[in-house]
């Protein structure tokens, strides 16, 4: 991936996160401070905000250093943005595993397709058994926690093997292809985390005050909405990458046996 | 990087929780950060939507570890939210 590319998605996830928890910020400031949750009352809980931060720079003011503090603190919030995007792509696979082995299993690794078969025959000695191992085993084996380790990391070896056995044999329209499909999945991916984040912090939220319908609505209704939105869009964008690489390995393969 | 993230998270934290320094002249006019002005809510305490609330993330982090870690993290979430909300500050 180029480096603009991966610093524009890191940028795009990062700032989906800090959004989120800038919006859930504003809802526990209004909570702590007792007003009602309206915009009017945001507004001026987020000016109070920005003469907060104005005064991080007023000892500066008229001094030399004052447009290097600015520089500094523009500078700290650019890095902020990126390293969060970069800590939710390393987050995010933790949570989603699951939904992505089912989702493998579902469109792409089938006991019914015998040319993968072929093909994993063919790689036998890297691949072949965590293949057997991966298409034999129920997704749902979670116990003892070894074996679901064992099986996240069987996932792991066959999906890198599957992206390097196509970026080896795929033509440019079809890497390209591959390529968007890939971007468009670990973006939304992180989104999704970000989504799941925020949805665990809105847990922690009302604990005092109101009535009980609004309480129920905002750490438990609002949270599960995030928690099933996250989900169904990360199985939607795994599907179809897996149905993008099916065809491709489909069509790979054949022009593999033919030579 | 990770530091950095973290200083970054710090200084954000300090300048929302900490207390005013406009009015310096006055320390009895102090105010929260969060909002000038603000009064301490009243507490209607709900411990069992706590407990939920509490549950439903921690089985929502605890996906880390499916089937067991959903478990234990529902437990976890549930009783440390319930225990909490029964706190005397709550």
């Amino acid at each position: 991936m180029k480096p603009m590319v991966q610093l524009t998605d890191y940028g795009i996830t990062g700032g989906v996160l800090l959004l989120n928890l800038f919006i859930f910020a504003t809802l526990l400031g209004l909570q702590i401070a007792g007003h009602d949750i309206t915009f009017p009352q945001a507004v001026v809980l987020w000016q109070h905000w920005a003469e907060r931060f104005v005064t991080l720079s007023a000892p500066f003011t008229g001094k030399l250093l004052e447009p290097m503090v600015s520089t500094f603190l523009a500078t700290l919030a650019v890095i902020l943005i990126f390293c969060t995007g970069l800590l939710l792509e390393m987050s995010a696979p933790w949570i989603f595993t699951l939904l992505e082995i089912l989702t493998f299993k579902r469109w792409l690794l089938r006991k019914d397709y015998a040319w993968l078969g072929d093909l994993m025959q063919v790689h036998h000695p890297l691949i072949g058994e965590d293949y057997l191992h991966f298409i034999n085993d129920p997704p749902w084996a979670f116990w003892p926690p070894q074996r679901w380790i064992t099986q996240r990391a069987r996932y792991t070896r066959l999906q890198s093997f599957l992206f390097s056995y196509l970026f080896f044999n795929a033509r440019g329209a079809s890497v390209e292809q591959l390529q968007e499909q890939i971007r468009l999945w670990r973006t939304s991916r992180s989104v999704s985390a970000s989504m799941i984040f925020l949805g665990v912090a809105l847990t922690t939220y009302a604990q005092d005050g109101g009535n009980i319908g609004e309480q129920i609505l905002i750490v438990i209704g609002i949270p599960a909405l995030l928690f099933a939105a996250s989900a169904i869009t990360t199985s939607t964008i795994h599907t179809r990458l897996c149905m993008t690489m099916c065809s491709l390995l489909y069509l790979s393969s054949r022009a593999d046996t033919a030579k | 990087m990770n530091a950095t993230t973290a200083s970054a998270c710090l200084l954000i934290c300090y300048l929302l929780t900490s207390q005013s320094a406009v009015a310096l002249d006055n320390p009895t006019e102090l105010t929260p950060t969060l909002m000038a002005g603000a009064e301490p809510s009243s507490s209607t305490t709900h411990p069992w939507v706590s407990a939920g609330a509490g549950c439903l993330g921690g089985a929502a982090l605890g996906t880390v570890l499916p089937g067991i870690g959903n478990i234990i993290g529902c437990i976890a979430g549930g009783a440390s939210a319930w225990w909490l909300q029964r706190g005397p500050t709550r």
